[in-house]
C-alpha cells in the first residue's frame, strides 16, 4: 500500500490517508480512537460511494499512481479497539470492503513503535501477525524526514500535538515534503520581490 | 457540519442522551404504536426536522486562528502564495478567510473580494492602521467559529509599514508567518521584520516559511541561518513551516488568477502548499485543544 495523500477532502470530511493497494486499488485509510469504531464506519463507507465513481478522475490527474480502473475501491479503519457491533457490520460486506486495523503505540527506548494488527474478538487490540511501525532513528542533520507510509501512520496515531510552545518553538525545520516532490520546471520568467 | 455521526445523534435520540441539548425541532415519528411490536424508541422510520441552529443549539465554538503576514503592495510572489495557502487550508477541511486592507481592492494581485474557491473568502477591511485590522480579524475569528467549529485560520495581510509604526498594538494577532526567500537580503529582512513583532509583544509566535528554493536542504540552511539571526539579534524563537517553490506554476497560476492547487494540482507547488497548509492547520488544531 503506497499513500499519496493526506487528509483528502472527501464527501464531507476528510479522509486521513489515501492510497493504492496492490492490486491498482483507492485505499480510504481512517483513523479513530478508542470509541470512534462505529461513527468512523459511516465515514469509510460514504468514502468507498465517494471514490467510486472518481477513479477515473484520479487516474487522469496521476496517472503515474498505479491504480487500475476495474479495482473497486476500500476502506481500512484503524481504531484501538472495536465493538462486536462493528466488527460483525464490517463483515458483513465483501472481503476487504473495509478492512479494520487495531493499532496500539509502545514507546521503547524513547522511540515510538506503532503496533498494527487485527481484531480477532471484540475490544481485543492482539494480532498474530502485527506490523511494526517505528519512528525513523533521529537524524542530527533532518528534523523531520518526509515520509508518506508507515511514519505517516504512527504520527497520525500519536494523540494530538502538543501546543506548540512559544519557549521552545525553534524545533529546527520541518516539512512532510521529499526531494522528489520537489521536480522542478526551469523558469522562464524573471520574479521580483517588493 | 458534523464530523461523527455521534455529533448528531442526539437529533434522533434525544431520549437517550440527558445531556445533550434539546434540538430546536419537531419530530414526527410513523412507528407502529402497537407497544409489543414497537421498534425501540431509537428506531424511527420516518422523521422531519427542522435543521438545528449551530449557534444556539452546539457549544460555543473557539474562534478560528488568527495568522499576520506581512506583504506589501507590490508583493507578486508573497500575495499569491498566500491566497493560494489559503485555499490549500480550505481544502483540508478548515474555514479559511483572507483579510487584508481596503486598498488591496485595487491591486491586481489579489482575487476579487468575496467567496473564492473551495470556501475560502477575501474580506477588504476599511482599517487604516494595524490596531483596526486586528479588531477586525477577531470579529471575522469569531464569527466564522461556528461552521467549523474552531477549526480554520484568518489570514491577515498586514502592510509591513504598519508594523513599523504601531510598536504597542493591540495584540489581537500573536501568530505570524514570514515567507521569506533563501536570499541572504531578504532573510535579514525577515529578522527586521520579527524583532519589530517581537518588540510588540515578546509572547508573539512567528514562524517562517522559505519560498523560492530548489531542495529541501536549501531551505532547511536558509531557515536554521534566519533562526540563529533571530536568536542571536533579539532572542526570539522561530518555528518553521516549511519551503514554498517558485515553479512556473506559480506564475502562470497568477496570471490566470486560479489557484495552482486547482490549475496544476500535481505540480511541485502545489505539494509544497499543501504541505505547508498542513504544518499550520496541525498547529492550529493544537491551539484549539490547548
Amino acid at each position: 500500500m503506497r499513500v499519496f495523500a493526506e487528509d483528502y477532502l472527501a464527501e464531507s470530511s476528510p479522509i486521513d490517508l489515501l492510497a493504492v493497494g496492490g492490486e491498482g486499488e483507492l485505499i480510504a485509510l481512517r483513523i479513530g480512537r478508542d470509541g470512534d469504531d462505529a461513527a468512523l464506519l459511516t465515514h469509510c463507507l460514504a468514502d468507498i460511494g465517494w471514490l467510486r465513481p472518481r477513479v477515473p478522475d484520479f487516474l487522469k490527474l496521476a496517472p503515474t499512481l498505479g491504480l487500475e480502473a476495474s479495482a473497486e475501491p476500500r476502506a481500512m479503519l484503524a481504531c484501538p479497539g472495536f465493538t462486536r457491533e462493528t466488527v460483525t457490520a464490517a463483515s458483513s460486506f465483501a472481503a476487504r470492503t473495509v478492512e479494520l486495523l487495531t493499532y496500539h503505540g509502545v514507546r521503547e527506548r524513547g522511540q515510538l513503535r506503532i503496533l498494527l494488527g487485527t481484531p480477532d474478538s471484540p475490544r481485543l487490540a492482539r494480532s498474530t501477525k502485527p506490523l511494526l511501525l517505528e519512528d525513523p532513528p533521529s537524524d542530527p542533520a533532518e528534523e523531520d524526514p518526509a515520509e508518506e507510509t508507515v511514519p505517516h501512520v504512527a504520527t497520525a496515531t500519536r494523540p494530538q500535538a502538543e501546543a506548540p510552545d512559544p519557549e521552545d518553538s525553534a524545533g529546527g525545520f520541518r516539512t512532510g515534503l521529499r526531494d522528489e516532490d520537489l521536480v522542478l520546471e526551469p523558469l522562464e520568467e524573471e520574479k521580483s520581490f517588493d | 457540519m458534523p464530523r461523527d455521526l455521534a455529533d448528531v445523534l442526539h437529533y434522533f435520540m434525544p431520549e437517550i442522551d440527558a445531556d445533550a441539548p434539546s434540538p430546536e425541532a419537531s419530530v414526527a415519528v410513523d412507528a407502529p404504536t402497537d407497544p409489543v411490536g414497537a421498534p425501540p424508541p431509537r428506531v424511527r422510520d420516518r422523521f422531519t426536522f427542522a435543521p438545528p441552529d449551530p449557534v444556539s443549539v452546539a457549544p460555543e465554538s473557539p474562534p478560528l486562528s488568527i495568522l499576520g503576514l506581512p506583504i506589501g503592495d507590490r508583493d507578486v510572489v508573497r500575495a499569491a502564495l498566500a491566497w493560494n495557502l489559503s485555499v490549500e487550508t480550505a481544502r483540508l477541511g478548515d474555514a479559511a478567510l483572507l483579510l487584508a486592507p481596503a486598498s488591496t481592492a485595487d491591486s491586481p494581485l489579489w482575487p476579487e473580494a468575496g467567496p473564492g474557491p473551495l470556501g475560502t473568502e477575501l474580506v477588504l477591511s476599511a482599517a487604516t492602521g494595524l490596531a483596526d485590522l486586528e479588531i477586525h480579524a477577531t470579529e471575522l475569528a469569531k464569527s466564522h467559529a461556528a461552521k467549523t467549529r474552531g477549526r480554520g485560520i484568518v489570514f491577515v495581510r498586514v502592510p509591513p509599514a504598519w508594523i513599523a509604526s504601531e510598536r504597542a498594538s493591540t495584540q489581537a494577532i500573536h501568530w505570524w508567518l514570514l515567507l521569506s526567500s533563501a536570499n541572504r537580503r531578504e532573510l535579514r529582512h525577515a529578522v527586521d521584520v520579527a524583532e519589530r513583532l517581537h518588540a510588540a509583544d515578546p509572547d508573539v509566535q512567528i514562524g517562517a516559511t522559505i519560498h523560492g528554493v530548489s531542495s529541501i536542504s536549501e531551505a532547511s540552511s536558509a531557515f536554521e541561518h534566519l533562526a540563529r539571526l533571530s536568536r542571536e539579534g533579539f532572542g526570539g524563537a522561530l518555528r518553521s513551516y516549511g519551503l514554498l517553490v517558485d515553479d512556473l506554476h506559480v506564475y502562470r497560476a497568477i496570471a490566470a488568477q486560479r489557484p495552482i492547487g486547482l490549475a496544476h494540482p500535481q505540480a511541485p507547488a502545489t505539494r509544497a502548499l499543501m504541505d505547508v497548509a498542513r504544518l499550520l492547520a496541525e498547529d492550529t488544531r493544537s491551539r484549539a485543544i490547548g
